[in-house]
């Protein structure tokens, strides 16, 4: 066994995902074909290779500026709840 | 009025021919007539798209200027972004998404007189190698409606080979251009990464995806690129390379070319119908007088393991954002702030999306970093590489697409792993940044499309697309979807 249920669970808490008991069996199960093909990865001899941070050519950035976006009729039409110019997040009580 | 090729639709709409009114009703009696039994779209704009046609007829008609692509229906993935068209990215978790811009790839088409025809159907999230992972519908292979068309772009490869658009927009992140236009026997372009921008693309996984043109044949594919293609200020990756892809079709400098096959890929688990059939299109180009040798590339489980690891890893980190609060689906069951944001991803993202994202938290989770994350960027590197030195001694690489033709819906949707390895001939490409196009080389016993790749360095799709062209005369395949 190389992932155990719990260790699945762990995950799925840090990826705010909820697995129903059914689910959890079988998230573990598939989990664990997939890992054993990602571990065939661990053999290699890789300790030569220099990990880029670029790509193949230098990344170009653009100026840090401010362009208004006018059309805010677009820009919130997909927002659920809005008054008086303001998006309306929901209440939460902790 | 019978329609080849982009560049008839254009030169017929400019010269008066016909309208382009004309040429989208066609594409909408087509529609109308087969989509019921395709599922290749998602949206349709039947009024749009012909009000659309009106105006390009009538600044024809006052002789003002319209663009390369005057009067041609687009057809496009449903994750890239379109101004008031709903791109949902065939989620639950985007269902209601109508995006406030157009991507990149969006303002160009448009700005050639374009037209968009509808939005295409595909795996949710572009994650997927059938279509089968649509939240809404599955799309049929319009060869064989009882099988997939390739994923994840299945609903753009499927409309292009239905003659619903004679141009598709597709994503390929893994082979999602590829491996359907392989399985719809339509002509599918991965460009070199950076070529096209990916602004606008709802992201998967960044340093891999890339946009690229779906069409009927080689020709139309290369326009395509030419104008899709472009540095673009609001993708820092993209890059200021001019492609000529489509004026430097015919080149007698082609068959000074040195092809490598690699044996490693026609090897194992290559179906012997495909094998044979990529064979037969090696030996038509051996005849013509190009250099075709067999060579030796690696193709093996630990890089689609190392695909697997970034790809999860980046796609976990990409939709971390669809959290129920900024946008996206909200659930209706929740009393603190936790219970919102599990909830809404957990009501909002299918079980393909939802596996991907616990895969990729896995990988870069504490403890086991360095064990996969770390490994994957190093073996990434030493494909880089063994690309790199093919390339000092090959212009291009011939291989399969797929390890099959198209399978039956529903025959590999029981485990993941089956699917992963439908991608084991594309993703080493997606790794290295390369281009590849793939193309139909031929057809099986039971008349499926085979589908043939040609690989290239980094911006030789001016090579990849004069060899596409060269062999397309020679096979002269003329077979056409009987829907």
């Amino acid at each position: 066994m190389n992932i155990t249920k719990e260790e699945v669970l762990h995950i799925s808490k840090l990826s705010k995902l909820k697995l129903t008991g059914e689910e959890l069996a079988k998230a573990t199960e598939q989990f664990e074909e997939i890992l054993h093909l990602m571990k065939c990865i661990g053999k290699l001899d890789l300790q030569n290779e220099v990990v880029m941070q670029s790509g193949e050519r230098a990344q170009r950035l653009r100026k840090d500026e401010v362009i208004p976006f006018e059309n805010t009729i677009k820009l919130f039409q997909n927002t659920r709840d809005m008054k008086d110019g303001y998006i309306r997040a929901p209440k939460i009580i902790e | 009025m019978e329609i080849k090729s982009i560049h008839e639709i254009v030169s017929g709409v400019k010269e008066k021919k016909f309208k382009a009114v004309e040429v989208m009703e066609k594409y909408l009696k087509n529609i109308s007539k087969h989509e019921s039994r395709v599922n290749a779209f998602l949206s349709i704009r039947e009024e749009k798209a012909l009000e659309e046609a009106m105006i390009i007829d009538a600044k024809i008609a006052k002789c003002e200027t319209v663009g390369r692509l005057a009067g041609v229906p687009v057809a496009v993935k449903d994750n890239i972004c379109t101004d008031g068209i709903k791109t949902t990215c065939a989620s639950k978790m985007l269902e209601d998404y109508i995006s406030p811009y157009d991507a990149t790839v969006i303002k160009k088409l448009k700005g050639e007189g374009a037209i968009i025809i509808g939005k295409t159907n595909m795996d949710e999230f572009a994650m997927g190698s059938s279509t089968e992972n649509s939240v809404f519908k599955s799309t049929s292979n319009p060869w064989d409606l009882a099988r997939v068309p390739g994923g994840s772009s299945g609903g753009s490869a499927a409309a292009v080979a239905s003659n619903f658009a004679p141009l598709a927009l597709g994503s390929d992140t893994g082979g999602s251009i590829r491996q359907p236009a392989a399985f719809c026997g339509i002509v599918g372009l991965k460009p070199t990464y950076g070529v096209v921008s990916r602004f606008g693309l709802i992201a998967f996984a960044s340093s891999l995806d890339q946009i690229g043109p779906m069409t009927k044949n080689v020709k139309d594919c290369a326009l395509s690129i030419e104008l899709l293609q472009g540095s673009d200020e609001k993708d820092s990756t993209s890059c200021n390379v001019e492609l000529t892809a489509k004026h430097s079709l015919e080149s007698e400098n082609i068959k000074k070319l040195k092809v490598g096959v690699p044996k490693q890929f026609l090897a194992g688990e290559l179906d012997s119908e495909v094998k044979n059939s990529i064979m037969k299109s090696v030996k038509i180009l051996q005849k013509l007088g190009v250099k075709v040798e067999e060579v030796s590339l690696p193709i093996n489980e630990e890089i689609l393991s190392a695909y697997y690891i970034i790809s999860s890893a980046e796609a976990s980190s990409n939709l971390a954002r669809f959290d129920g609060v900024r946008y996206g689906h909200r659930t209706s069951d929740y009393q603190n702030i936790e219970q919102l944001i599990t909830n809404s991803r957990t009501e909002g993202f299918g079980e393909e999306v939802k596996r991907r994202i616990l895969l990729g938290t896995y990988v870069l989770s504490s403890g086991y970093y360095d064990a996969f994350y770390n490994k994957a960027q190093k073996m990434r590197e030493s494909i880089k590489k063994e690309y790199r030195e093919i390339f000092s001694k090959y212009d291009l690489i011939i291989s399969p697409v797929a390890p099959t033709v198209a399978f039956k819906k529903g025959e590999k949707t029981h485990s993941a792993m089956q699917m992963y390895l439908q991608d084991l001939y594309t993703v080493s490409v997606n790794l290295a940044g390369l281009p590849a196009l793939s193309m139909n080389c031929g057809f099986a016993k039971n008349k499926l499309p085979i589908g043939l790749q040609i690989m290239g360095s980094h911006y030789s799709e001016e090579k990849i697309f004069q060899l596409a062209y060269l062999l397309e005369g020679e096979l002269d395949l003329r077979k056409k979807v009987t829907l």
